[in-house]
Formats: C-alpha cells, sequence, structure tokens
C-alpha cells in the first residue's frame, strides 16, 4: 500500500559532502582533551580508585579511553572519509538535545541535592536514551536499500522511482526507517525521501517517489541515506551509502504554433497543387468550391451538390515537405545572464518540438540536424533510424562560448546546393542574419533564422504548461 | 488515530500528577487530572474552546505569581514543593491550548520535570511503582507521537520533520519538484499488537539499562565527599569527621562493612572475659563514644575549635577490664570508647592517644597514619560514661579539692564556662523551635526530667518516625526545624540535632555524639563486630556536673515486629521484602555499591580471569568439573549444569558468527574477484578486426553510434559509401566481415589463421581503397 506526501519545491541546497566539517573537527579534539585529561586525572590522584576500588578505576579509565577514541574516529572520518567507509553517523534532533539538557540538569540535581532518587529518574532517562540509539543502530545494520530509475525522460514530466528497504535483522522488525535519495544536477540537488512505516523481519518492502525534472541533462542520482529515530525520537541515526546512478532528461517538449505551420506551407514544393482525388502522394482533401467551366466532371462532389442544389467539386491537395535541415548553434556568452541561458534553453525546447514534430509527421521528409555546442553533433534522418540518439545530443548539449561563425558559415555553404529547407535556431540572429546578407560566396542562401528569445520565438512555439 | 495519541498524553499528565500529589501528600498537585480530563474532552475532542496565545501567556506569568505567592505566605512550602505546583500549573495551560506538536512536546519535558521534583519529596516504594508506569507511558506515548509525526498522520502543524529554512526554490533556478512516498509495509494500521510488543519491548529494555546505570554509578556526592575530597588524600568516615553534615550518617547507615572489632580482657590476668561477663558488660547495644558535635551552624556540626588535649595514663585500677579495639582504616583521628574511661593506649607506643579535657573525646595524635588499621586499648571498669571524669572535674572545679596530675595545666575552669555557654547557644534560624520545646517541657523545671521529657517527646508521644532515608532539604527552613515541623521522619542524626537544639533553648547544656550503637556478638570468639550501618547519634547533656546520656531515636524495630506480625499471607511478606529492597535502593551509598556491586563483579572478573587461565594451562581439576557434569545427567539440571549449557551455546553462537563472517568475508573477495573477471571478459570481447575496421570507417568521418548496432552501422556506412566500394568491389567483403564479427563476438565461433589472414588482407585493401579515393577527391 502506498500513498504520497506532496511536498512540491522541496529543493534543499546541495549537501556538501566533500567539505570537512569543522564543527565536528572541534567536537573530536574536544572529546579527545576531555578524555585524556580524565585519564590522566585518574592516574595522577586516584580519586575513584580510592573511593570505589578497581572497578571504578578501570570504569573511569574506560571511559576517559572511548571518549578520547570516539574524538579520534570523529576527525579520522572527516579527514580521510573513506577510512570512515561503513558510513554511519549520529544527528541530535531538537527533542533529542532538550532531553539531553534535562538528562543533565537531572544528573546535576542528583549529585548536588545527594538523592539517590533523582539519580534513579536520571538512570531511567539515559536508559530510554541509549535504548533508542542502540535500536536505531540495530535496525539501521540490517537494512539494505536499492534503487530503481528509468534511464531517459523529458523534463517536466513525472517519473517514478522505487527505492526498496530490506530488513536482513532476523528478529526485528525496522520501523519509520526513511530512505533519502540524493538527485543532483548543475550544482543542485534534492533530497526526496521514502518513508518506510515497517519492514517485517527479513523481508523487503519498495516504495516510490515521484520526481518531476525541470531541466534536460543528466541527473545523478547517488548518495542515499537511510535514517530512522525510532522509536522515541531522540536520537537520529543515519547510514549512507553511494549507488550512482544516471537518467537523461531531454529537454521538454511544446508546441508549434500555427505561425511555424504558415512557414512550412510557403516552403512547401508543389504546394498549391490540387487534385481531384487522391493520389500516390498521400493526397489531403483541401477545400469543396463551386463548379468552375473546364473542371474535371470527376472531381464534382454529387453528395454536397444535391444538397445545396448547386454544382460543387471536391479539390485534394498534394502535400510533400522538404527535408528539414535543422543548425542549432548552441552558443553563450562567456557570463551568461540567466535570461541568455533561459533563451538557449527555449532554442533547445523548440528544436526538439520542431525535431520530433518532423519526425512524426511525414514519413516521406527527412530531418537533418546539426548541434553546435562545445562538441558537435550529427544526426541525419535519411540514414539514423533511432531517434533517442538525437534526444540523448540534446540532453546533454553544452553550449559554447566561441563567438566564431565559420562553423555555421562551413554548414550554410554546404547546404547551398540542396533543397533543404535550412533553419538556424540562435541566441545571435542578428550576427547570422548579417552573416547572411554580406555572404561573400555568391547569392545569400535560403536559410531561416530563428532568435531563441521569447520575442523571437513567439509566433511559432509555446511552452508547455 | 489522533484520539489514541490524545488520550496517552493525558494519561501521562494524570500519572505524573498522581505522583507529585503521592510523593508531596496533598491533593493540590491532583488537581491537574480534572485539568486534562477537561482539557482532552472540551478542548481536543469537541474543540469548544482553546485559549489564545495571549491568554496563555498571561496565564503563565499569573502562575508565576501565585507560585511566589505560595512560596512567600505558607511558610510550609518548601521551594521544590512550589516548583512542583508551578510545574503542574503551567502544564494546564498547556493543556487548555490548541495543541501543536511544540504543545505535547512541552508537556512531556514539564511531566519529566514534574517527575523529578516528585523523586525530591519521597522514598516510598509507591513512587517506584508510579515512575515504572510513567516509563511506560511515556515511551508509549513519544512512540506515537513520533510514529503520527513522521507519517503525517496527525494533523498538526509544525510536526513535519524538516530541515529549519527549507523554502520552495524560485522555479527559474529549480531542478525540480518531488512527492515523497510512503511505503506502509504489510499493514495500513500503524498502531498493531506489534507496534504495542515493541513499545514493551523498549520499555522493559530501559528499565534494565536504567537499572545497571543506577546501581553502578558511584555515588560520589557533591558538596561532601567529591569536594571535599580535592581537597585531601583521604577519605573519612562519613559522618565522623570534624565537620558534618546533617543527614551524612545516613550514607552508611545500611552499609554493612565491618568497621572494628572489639575484644574484653580482665586487665590483670590478660585472660578474656567470659561469654556471660561480656555480655554482660556489652549488653543489648552497647555504645561506643566517638567524634563529639558542639556547635551547629546552617545544617552542619562541627566541633569545638579550641580543644586542649591531654595523655590519658590514669592507669587501669585493680579488676578493671581491658578492651581491645581492632579498626579498619577510617582516616578519621578520633576513635571509639566504651562506656567509663580509665585509660587508654595504643598498641603502638609511639602513637599517642589523647583526650580533650572539655569534650572527652578520645583522639589519635596527628602523625598517626590515619589509612592503615589501627589497635588501641581502653580500661573501664564499666560504669557510665564520664564517671571518672565527672569526678575529676568536680574535684577540680572546688578548690578544695585535689587535682589529679595528667591534666594539670590543661584544663581551666574559666575555658570550660565558656564551654558550657558554648553549649546552650540556640541558632538564630532554630529559634522557631524554643516555642516548641516550651510546649513540650510545660511547666517542668527540673532540669533531668526536662531531658527526659523532650526525650520521650521524641521517642514516644511526638508523632516521630525512625528512617534511614535521606530527609527532604528544605532551602527555606533549617533542616532541624524542617524536621520537627513537617517531616517528622528522618534517623538518629536529626533526632539528636533536634533533641540537642531544644535543650539549649531551655538553658541546658547538651552537645550530639556520633559513634556506634550495636554489634555483632560472637559467643564463640567473645569479639564484638561492629559494622558501619551501627552509626549512632545521640545527645550528652550535662546534667548536675556530669554528662548524661540520651537517645531520643524512636525504637522502630518493634514496630516492624509488629508490623511482621500483623501480616497474614504471602503477599504481605513479599510486599514487605519489596519494600525492604527498594529502601536499600533509594539509599544506595558508596560503600553499599563498594562492598555488594564492585567488589563482587571485581571478583568474578578475577576469578573468570583465573579460570580462563587454569583452563588453558591444563588444569584438570575443571576439566574433570566439566567431564563429571557431562556424564551424569542429574548434574545437568544444576546451575552448574545451566552455566556450562549457556557457555557452550555462546561459544557456539560465537563459532556460528566467525564461520558466516568468515563466509561473508570470502564472498565479497569472490565477487570482487568474478567482477575483475567480467571486466577482463568484457576486455577479450572486443574484436580486434572489427576495431579496426571501425577506425578505418572514422578516418572516412563515419562513427558508430551509441545506439547502434554493428549491422546497422555497417549498412548506413554501405549507403555513404556505396559508390566508391561499388567500384572497389568491397561491398561484400564488407558485409561478410560484419557477420563474421557477429559471429565471432555472441556466437564464440574460433577464427583460425587462415581466416584471420584473409580478413587482416580485406581490412588492409579496404582501407587503402579510401585513404587513395579520399586523395582523390581531394
Amino acid at each position: 500500500m502506498e500513498s504520497f506526501r506532496f511536498d512540491r519545491s522541496d529543493v534543499r541546497k546541495r549537501r556538501d559532502m566533500g567539505s570537512v566539517n569543522r564543527n565536528v573537527i572541534l567536537f573530536g579534539t574536544l572529546l579527545i582533551i576531555v578524555g585524556l585529561s580524565l585519564v590522566g586525572w585518574e592516574v595522577a590522584t586516584g580519586m575513584f580508585f580510592r573511593r570505589t576500588g578497581p572497578m571504578g578505576y578501570a570504569a573511569v579509565l574506560a571511559l576517559g579511553i572511548s571518549c578520547s577514541v570516539w574524538g579520534l574516529k570523529d576527525i579520522v572520518a572527516q579527514i580521510w572519509p573513506r577510512l570512515a567507509a561503513r558510513g554511519y553517523y549520529f544527528r541530535l534532533p531538537r527533542e533529542g538535545l532538550v532531553f539531553l539538557i534535562l538528562t543533565v540538569f537531572i544528573f546535576s540535581g542528583s549529585i548536588l541535592g545527594r538523592s539517590n532518587m533523582l539519580m534513579m529518574v536520571f538512570s531511567l532517562m539515559v536508559g530510554a536514551f541509549l535504548m533508542n540509539g542502540w535500536l536505531t543502530f540495530v535496525m539501521l545494520q540490517g537494512a539494505l536499500t536499492r534503487r530503481t530509475v528509468p534511464s531517459r525522460t523529458m523534463a517536466g514530466e513525472p517519473v517514478g522511482v522505487a527505492l526498496s528497504l530490506e530488513n536482513r535483522v532476523p528478529w526485528i522488525s525496522a520501523r519509520l526507517m526513511t530512505v533519502h535519495d540524493t538527485v543532483s544536477h548543475a550544482s543542485q540537488s534534492l533530497d526526496p525521501e521514502v518513508l518506510f512505516v515497517q519492514v517485517p523481519p527479513k523481508s523487503q518492502a519498495t516504495g516510490h517517489y515521484h520526481f518531476e525534472p525541470a531541466q534536460r541533462g543528466r541527473y545523478q542520482f547517488s548518495r542515499i541515506d537511510i535514517t530512522t529515530r525510532f522509536p522515541l525520537g531522540l536520537v537520529q541515526r543515519g547510514v549512507h551509502r553511494d549507488q550512482f546512478q544516471e537518467m537523461l532528461v531531454y529537454p521538454r517538449i511544446g508546441h508549434l504554433r500555427p505561425g511555424w505551420t504558415r512557414q512550412r506551407s510557403n516552403s512547401e514544393e508543389l504546394s498549391n497543387q490540387s487534385r481531384g482525388s487522391a493520389g500516390t502522394f498521400q493526397d489531403e482533401f483541401h477545400q469543396l468550391r463551386e463548379y468552375r467551366v473546364g473542371d474535371d466532371r470527376r472531381m464534382i462532389h454529387w453528395r454536397t451538390s444535391a444538397r445545396l442544389d448547386d454544382l460543387m467539386v471536391a479539390e485534394y491537395q498534394e502535400v510533400r515537405d522538404r527535408d528539414l535541415y535543422l543548425i542549432v548553434d548552441a552558443w553563450l556568452p562567456k557570463n551568461a545572464s540567466s535570461t541568455e541561458i533561459e533563451n538557449l534553453e527555449r532554442g533547445l525546447r523548440f528544436a526538439t518540438t520542431v525535431s520530433m514534430e518532423a519526425l512524426h509527421a511525414n514519413r516521406h521528409s527527412s530531418l537533418y540536424v546539426e548541434l553546435l555546442g562545445e562538441e558537435s553533433f550529427r544526426w541525419h534522418g535519411d540514414v539514423e533510424r533511432d531517434p533517442d540518439s538525437l534526444l540523448d545530443a540534446f540532453a546533454v548539449l553544452s553550449a559554447r562560448n566561441d563567438e566564431s561563425l565559420d562553423q555555421v558559415r562551413q554548414l550554410i555553404s554546404a547546404e547551398r546546393l540542396r533543397s533543404r529547407r535550412t533553419v538556424i535556431v540562435t541566441q545571435r540572429p542578428v550576427a547570422i542574419q548579417k552573416l547572411l546578407l554580406n555572404w561573400e560566396d555568391g547569392v545569400p542562401p535560403d536559410v531561416e533564422v530563428l532568435g531563441t528569445s521569447q520575442a523571437g520565438l513567439a509566433g511559432v512555439f509555446a511552452d508547455s504548461d | 488515530m489522533l484520539v489514541i495519541f490524545q488520550f496517552s498524553v493525558t494519561l501521562l499528565v494524570c500519572v505524573t500528577s498522581l505522583v507529585l500529589a503521592g510523593a508531596e501528600e496533598s491533593i493540590w498537585p491532583a488537581m491537574t487530572v480534572l485539568v486534562a480530563v477537561i482539557s482532552l474532552w472540551f478542548v481536543d475532542r469537541l474543540k469548544l474552546f482553546a485559549l489564545s496565545p495571549l491568554a496563555a501567556t498571561a496565564l503563565s506569568l499569573l502562575a508565576f505569581a501565585v507560585a511566589i505567592a505560595e512560596f512567600n505566605f505558607f511558610r510550609q512550602q518548601s521551594v521544590l514543593g512550589v516548583g512542583g505546583h508551578l510545574l503542574g500549573y503551567l502544564i494546564q495551560i498547556f493543556l487548555l491550548q490548541k495543541k501543536t506538536g511544540r504543545h505535547y512536546l512541552w508537556v512531556f519535558a514539564l511531566c519529566q520535570m514534574q517527575i523529578a521534583v516528585a523523586s525530591m519529596l519521597t522514598y516510598s516504594i509507591w513512587f517506584g511503582v508510579g515512575l515504572a508506569v510513567y516509563g511506560l507511558l511515556t515511551i508509549w506515548s513519544m512512540s506515537i507521537f513520533l510514529l503520527y509525526r513522521s507519517t503525517r498522520s496527525l494533523p498538526l502543524p509544525e510536526l513535519v520533520d524538516r530541515v529549519a529554512g527549507d523554502q520552495p526554490a524560485n522555479a527559474s533556478t529549480s531542478i525540480g519538484q518531488v512527492w515523497n512516498g510512503v511505503a506502509h509495509g504489510p499493514s495500513t494500521r500503524l498502531i498493531s499488537a506489534q507496534f504495542i510488543g515493541n513499545t514493551l519491548f523498549v520499555f522493559v529494555q530501559t528499565l534494565l539499562i536504567g537499572a545497571l546505570f543506577f546501581l553502578l554509578i558511584p555515588r560520589v556526592w557533591a558538596n561532601s565527599s567529591l569536594l571535599a575530597g580535592l581537597g585531601q588524600s583521604r577519605q573519612a568516615l562519613t559522618g565522623f569527621s570534624d565537620e558534618v553534615r546533617l543527614g551524612d550518617l545516613g550514607e552508611i547507615l545500611e552499609d554493612d562493612k565491618d568497621l572494628m572489632k572489639v575484644q574484653a580482657f580482665h586487665a590483670n590476668t590478660n585472660l578474656p572475659l567470659s561469654r556471660e561477663d561480656a555480655e554482660l558488660l556489652f549488653g543489648d547495644d552497647p555504645l561506643f563514644r566517638g567524634a563529639v558535635l558542639e556547635v551547629y551552624e546552617g545544617g552542619r556540626w562541627r566541633g569545638r575549635r579550641q580543644e586542649a588535649y591531654a595523655g590519658i595514663s590514669f592507669g587501669a585500677r585493680e579488676g578493671s577490664i581491658r578492651l581491645q579495639f581492632d579498626v579498619q582504616p577510617i582516616s578519621v583521628e578520633s576513635i571509639f570508647t566504651f562506656d567509663n574511661v580509665l585509660a587508654v593506649q595504643s598498641e603502638n607506643q609511639r602513637q599517642r592517644v589523647m583526650m580533650g579535657v572539655y569534650s572527652n573525646v578520645v583522639r589519635r595524635n596527628q602523625n598517626v597514619d590515619l589509612s592503615q588499621p589501627f589497635t588501641y586499648y581502653q580500661y573501664t571498669d564499666g560504669a557510665p560514661p564520664d564517671t571518672w571524669f565527672s569526678q575529676w572535674r568536680k574535684r577540680y572545679l572546688e578548690p578544695e579539692g585535689n587535682t589529679p596530675p595528667p591534666l594539670h595545666g590543661q584544663f581551666s575552669p574559666e575555658e570550660y564556662e565558656r564551654y558550657l555557654r558554648l553549649l546552650t547557644r540556640v541558632p538564630e534560624q532554630c529559634e522557631q523551635l524554643t516555642a516548641v520545646a516550651d510546649r513540650v517541657v510545660g511547666t517542668e523545671k527540673d532540669l533531668e526530667k526536662i531531658s527526659k521529657r523532650i526525650e520521650e517527646w521524641f521517642t514516644n508521644y511526638g508523632g516521630f518516625k525512625y528512617t534511614s532515608k535521606l530527609t527532604v532539604m528544605d532551602s527555606n527552613l533549617d533542616p532541624i526545624v524542617d524536621f520537627v515541623v513537617n517531616r517528622r521522619k528522618g534517623h538518629c542524626e536529626y533526632f539528636a540535632s533536634a533533641m540537642a537544639i531544644m535543650l539549649r533553648t531551655q538553658g541546658i547544656p547538651s552537645r550530639v555524639i556520633t559513634g556506634m550503637k550495636g554489634g555483632i556478638w560472637s559467643p564463640r570468639t567473645s569479639v564484638l563486630t561492629v559494622k558501619q550501618l551501627h552509626a549512632h547519634a545521640w545527645v550528652e547533656v550535662y546534667l548536675d556536673g556530669k554528662w548524661v546520656t540520651f537517645d531520643p531515636t524512636p525504637a522502630d524495630r518493634d514496630v516492624d515486629v509488629q508490623k511482621m506480625q500483623g501480616l497474614s499471607g504471602g503477599w504481605g511478606i513479599l510486599w514487605l521484602d519489596a519494600e525492604t529492597a527498594w529502601a536499600r535502593l533509594a539509599n544506595l551509598s558508596q560503600e553499599t555499591q563498594q562492598t555488594r556491586i564492585y567488589q563482587p563483579l571485581y571478583q568474578v572478573a578475577l576469578e573468570t580471569v583465573e579460570t580462563t587461565k587454569s583452563l588453558f594451562e591444563g588444569d584438570s581439576a575443571l576439566i574433570h568439573r566439566i567431564r563429571d557434569i557431562v556424564m551424569y545427567p542429574d548434574r545437568w539440571f544444576s546451575w552448574e549444569g545451566g552455566v556450562l549449557a549457556a557457555v557452550v551455546m555462546l561459544f557456539l553462537s560465537g563459532l556460528f558468527w566467525l564461520v558466516r563472517w568468515a563466509y561473508r568475508l570470502y564472498a565479497r573477495w569472490e565477487n570482487m574477484n568474478s567482477r575483475e573477471s567480467d571486466a577482463n571478459q568484457r576486455a577479450q570481447r572486443i574484436v580486434p578486426f572489427y576495431e579496426r575496421f571501425l577506425a578505418i570507417l572514422r578516418k572516412q568521418g563515419l562513427e558508430q553510434g551509441p545506439t547502434q548496432t554493428a549491422r546497422e552501422f555497417a549498412d548506413m556506412a554501405l549507403q555513404k559509401l556505396r559508390s566508391r566500394l561499388v567500384s572497389m568491389n568491397q561491398t561484400d567483403s564488407t558485409t561478410q566481415l560484419v557477420e563474421t564479427f557477429y559471429q565471432v563476438r555472441f556466437g564464440g565461433v574460433p577464427l583460425n589463421s587462415i581466416d584471420l589472414t584473409q580478413l587482416e588482407q580485406q581490412l588492409n585493401q579496404l582501407d587503402a581503397l579510401l585513404s587513395e579515393k579520399q586523395e582523390e577527391v581531394q
């Protein structure tokens, strides 16, 4: 049984996993000093030995050494995380902190007030605290988690990520275990989580969280944390495991506006050749009109003519697109503003939408795509059979900062002799228009240049909601 | 679901309030029960009303004001009592509000504090029962709290476990959104039988861990042993040092550690007294006089500082008795004397023993090593204490008498006058006892009868009860006044102190003596063993020039016997045993820990080490013993059989764990190896001739796509290079090459040297021709 907790926009800052936590080092150093001082003091004065005998002496030494070792462990784990590969950690929640303060307060009261009964209350509190810590540790020790994540998705589309938790402890249920995932992209991260209310002993449960990526690119799924505070909520312990997985997110597909279709119509060959009947070129019904002298009689649509009491002819139009040659100039200035970045992304969304539209709309025309980014990519629809590679390329395309238009010029030059419809999607339409106007090599080629600004694409493209 | 949680919290508050009410012996804290029930019904369930935050704040301020007023106007109220009431008021205010998670957390914390206050007010076993119930309810309520909070089943704000400061990110910088999930597991019911079982398990474990801590934490109390110990290296016997805090003696009253052994001999013949004579001498409860406490200030007794000491070498009289004291290290200078002191001398002649000429306390010289056992002799004639000295003093104080030579020059009549005046001084904070003493004494003028009447008031009709438990300290009242006016329960130190001060209010010089009362008489060895638990305090009153002993502590022993006789069934005995055990726990002292916990544990550890050592050394006795147990089935069901079975099971468990661990280690190693081997195999799967084919085509600008199969790529390449390959008759060979690749890569077909040579030639030809063509094009 599953339900979902709707915590939208739960964006958190990326955990600085690699950095050293100075507070922990400070705490560790303090523990070492306290521990060694305790040992040194007892050895020098022998106070507990005289009062409580060898057992007290041993207890004090054990306490001091434990403190020192714990402190050293904390420091080592911070500086060389690989040495602390087990990945267990401890956090004191607010309630736990208050509880601990109360415990210390009551202990001090019992010592100062010489009250055995207060010491009894203190002992009960310590018992509860330690029990909480121990149980969380036992549950975590037996917990094993796995993630199942789809390899590809589209930005804006929610995907379900399955997290399974296995409880290997044979005698106790794992309760209230929260599995936190880490999804990172572009130096930001998300921490989705799945709460496992109960996983019986020696069994496994699977829960899902839904994730809706907002941007294209590679999303890394890395660190998985399992945390629990059960049963009292006073101590939170966790363990982290690194499980690296990746998901490619394609740019989000939007809607092409009628403007794009109009532009397409202008470039269609044989666009207005009407025929009296559907031909071999997948002709489409175009319109009904009045009969004109000279029209083929076979074109007469008798049923409509009878209804209107006038001769009407049915006109068919042969539609056959030209091949589309899409050049995506993924260029960004060096210190790009957020608007410029968004413009680039819009351009890529548009280009992806156009590509998908072209692939789905007509099997008789081909799509050719040139992606000019940090690394260029070429996809030719006449030989490529799998659009996934194109989408993959759209997903991972990185912008280039190079001001040069040489690549664009070369591509246009090579295209001159062909009759393909050439569309350049760019963030620098003015520069490219200028290039075309000042074309040195004869007649400027017939190229459509579309800017990626909101205004530039307003007539042809709309993002999905 | 919410109902269960609300009921649990209400129950928790009720139990806490009742525990406090029981501890305080007052109905007032129990009023919280009423408020809790009203709050549950009208605020939480029916939602008829709730205090606004403003009203709650105002009421909280009022609660503080009421507490201060209580403290100022009701003088009987202790700070703790007032604190407990204040906590109760605050709990009530929280309950009457519309509750969030934070409110419930506050209620939990305040309940905890109330229990802590209650623990300071009582020693009753009922508190123990209440504490256990409270512990169970707290664990239950907190578990449910966490359960609902985590699953968001509890519709309370502020319960979301979020990192503080998390805000929804700006959509333009957000990388996405998440919908967290919940996996309920086998059942959607949050509170199941398993959950209840789990809570009980946690409770029992908590009790066990708590008990362990309680028993093992050394009772190194502050303000006495600990702080005093920081300044001195020796530990004085509690209650017998130069300065004693009222109540200190209680620490050793449950300690059965041996303190000293006393034997009686005829002084002349040096032969031990006959059993009858010895029993006659010591009686039922012999008093061994120890330290003398003369000045009382702020809950502390101390000896007078201007004491003069003189050696006691009066000599043994004809027919006197010599008592031999073998005292354990007690780290105090004063030593014990019995009855009338004729002379005292150390076994070691170099260690001098002296007597205070005013207090008559006998103490060792300062150069004696106090951390060592000490043996000394006292000569007595069996007369009451101060008999000999009072005669001497009488003669000394009267000019016509002859001053005995031993104390010549040490004793000053004027100083003795000052000494007696000091012993009639009543501390300011105890002035309240004057009225009490006047009421007890009435119109009686005779000093001895006054003393007797006050003693009887304590022992018989004053409503006092003996208890060895530490009495509650009230900072508002002097502990003695608190004892006489309020509590009326305490141990001998309180009784003796109260009587001494009350006598002083009547102008009668009195002082408190701490020492030992009773002992364990061994008829076989004629040795009286005195333990620390025989520690006692009594009063010496100066009547008619002589110090007379009074013991105001009630003889509650008879009451206990009567109580035992009144019990009819086994449950009663059981309850009494429980009460006794509880009293021992409540009075757990450092000494008890030392003797009953630490030392046995240490012994067990030592024995375990020895046993293990002997086992490894092949000690035949142990092996024979084990063999005997195994061989004779009738010994299987004995404690030895149980221990052996436990050890064997532990050993087998350890062995199983070790084998499993080793297996897992081996499996991990194997896994690593297989991964490495997989990597090698992957490397081997790279077919060299196909790689070369790819390299040739790469030179022509043709790359195999990540999702393209070899055949698809070959098709594409053929299409692109068709015109050139056709002219070179290479199309078939290219197709054949790809097919061969499939056979090798996926079919595992091995290639012989002829095939390889042929392929090599084809590739060479293809490379050469394509290169030439390219040059031509250029």
